[in-house]
């Protein structure tokens, strides 16, 4: 380590220390205030009417607490097919 | 038809060279595939025809559906960029990046991965915009990372209490940074939010609608740091400093605290006397968003 980084160094410390500890808190009260730092949050369309169109259908737009943890990692319908929502099946070839 | 027996992994070949074809401007199966073999003697090879449909347009049902099907997946993934550009310019920059980079995923989430490292090397489509068309994309594909990369455990104050000058983090998963040319952030947030207005007059705008090319005012180049994360399951744009930029990828590079730091501050303009508190701040913010964890998680 640099000798001129001491002084940095120590405050970048302190802040991460401070922030961990406002994590911790926050989780303890909603995180809202988390939140309210993180910059402009997108909002995006109730586009899932036309879940079947290789669309994700909950993509952006929060609530998606439920279930195996909602969204974080997955993509409900994006890609995989199967979206015939009247029951029908594709002919054969 | 030939009866001759084909492997299926063959078959499955000759099926995907057909459908993966772009289709003709009136929307059709296109005579020959990109390799230039004859669609027609493909399907009559690998499809019977029936009683209304003759095999080239059975196959073609799979054509059109296939490039129905992506286009619409990645006109909503890169809804800005469309609006930027107009519909014709689009429509022509996503058949030529997908017949470029054709879906190779099980899920079409990946469907625009390579679209802004392929956009920077093909100017020809924006024109002018190029750069900043390039920007918008990269802020969309973030976009897409930030909603759905996995999430990694935050440091915890009892973390942050071992950390030395040596040590070494890692960057959250959905945390996307950005060194972009234009403040395109607001362009896309602008499209939403007109969107939004849009929608709840009179009904989302079909994707397949002609769109013109948006008309820019007061939109000048100039260097923006942007962050794009999640909290809670929502997708936020958080502007950053260039300071900022360099230590946390610095730190994504798995450099040493203290090198991440000089790093940051390489040719900063900020005051010598500002730079702890400043470091301060941000290492906070940083940590309260949950974007530094163990480097070992």
């Amino acid at each position: 380590m640099k000798t001129t980084n001491a002084f940095l160094l120590s405050a970048a410390l302190t802040g991460l220390l401070a922030g961990t500890t406002l994590a911790a808190q926050g989780m303890n009260n909603g995180g809202n205030t988390k939140a309210n730092k993180a910059g402009v949050r997108l909002v995006m369309d109730d586009k899932d009417k036309h879940a079947c169109k290789g669309q994700n259908s909950c993509k952006g737009k929060g609530g998606c607490k439920s279930g195996d943890n909602g969204c974080a990692s997955k993509n409900s319908c994006k890609g995989k097919g199967g979206c015939a929502t009247d029951g029908s099946k594709p002919k054969a070839l | 038809m030939s009866h001759t027996a084909m492997p299926l992994a063959e078959l499955q070949r000759q099926v995907a060279a057909v459908t993966m074809t772009p289709l003709t401007a009136d929307e059709g199966m296109s005579e020959v595939t990109l390799d230039g073999r004859s669609t027609r003697a493909i399907a009559e090879r690998i499809i019977a025809p029936n009683s209304l449909l003759s095999s080239f347009e059975r196959l073609e049902l799979y054509n059109r559906q296939y490039w129905f099907r992506v286009l619409s997946a990645l006109a909503e993934d890169f809804n800005s960029l469309r609006t930027l550009l107009g519909s014709r310019v689009y429509d022509e920059l996503a058949i030529a990046y997908l017949s470029a980079h054709p879906n190779r995923s099980f899920t079409l989430r990946n469907l625009g991965s390579k679209l802004p490292e392929w956009l920077a090397a093909h100017a020809e489509f924006a024109g002018r915009r190029h750069t900043l068309a390039v920007d918008v994309a990269r802020i969309e594909w973030a976009f897409v990372e930030a909603f759905d990369n996995a999430a990694f455990k935050p440091l915890l104050a009892t973390d942050a209490l071992r950390f030395t000058a040596e040590s070494r983090v890692k960057l959250q998963a959905h945390l996307r940074l950005l060194a972009l040319n234009y403040p395109a952030d607001s362009l896309v947030l602008d499209v939403q939010h007109r969107e939004r207005g849009e929608a709840s007059e009179g009904g989302h705008a079909d994707e397949r609608e002609a769109l013109p090319p948006l008309k820019l005012t007061g939109l000048r180049a100039a260097p923006t740091w942007l962050a794009v994360h999640r909290v809670e399951y929502n997708v936020y744009f958080k502007r950053i400093t260039r300071e900022e930029y360099g230590i946390l990828t610095s730190l994504a590079e798995g450099q040493q605290l203290a090198d991440a730091l000089e790093h940051g501050f390489k040719h900063s303009r900020i005051p010598a006397a500002k730079r702890a508190e400043h470091l301060r701040g941000w290492f906070q913010n940083w940590s309260e968003l949950g974007w530094l964890c163990a480097a070992e998680s």
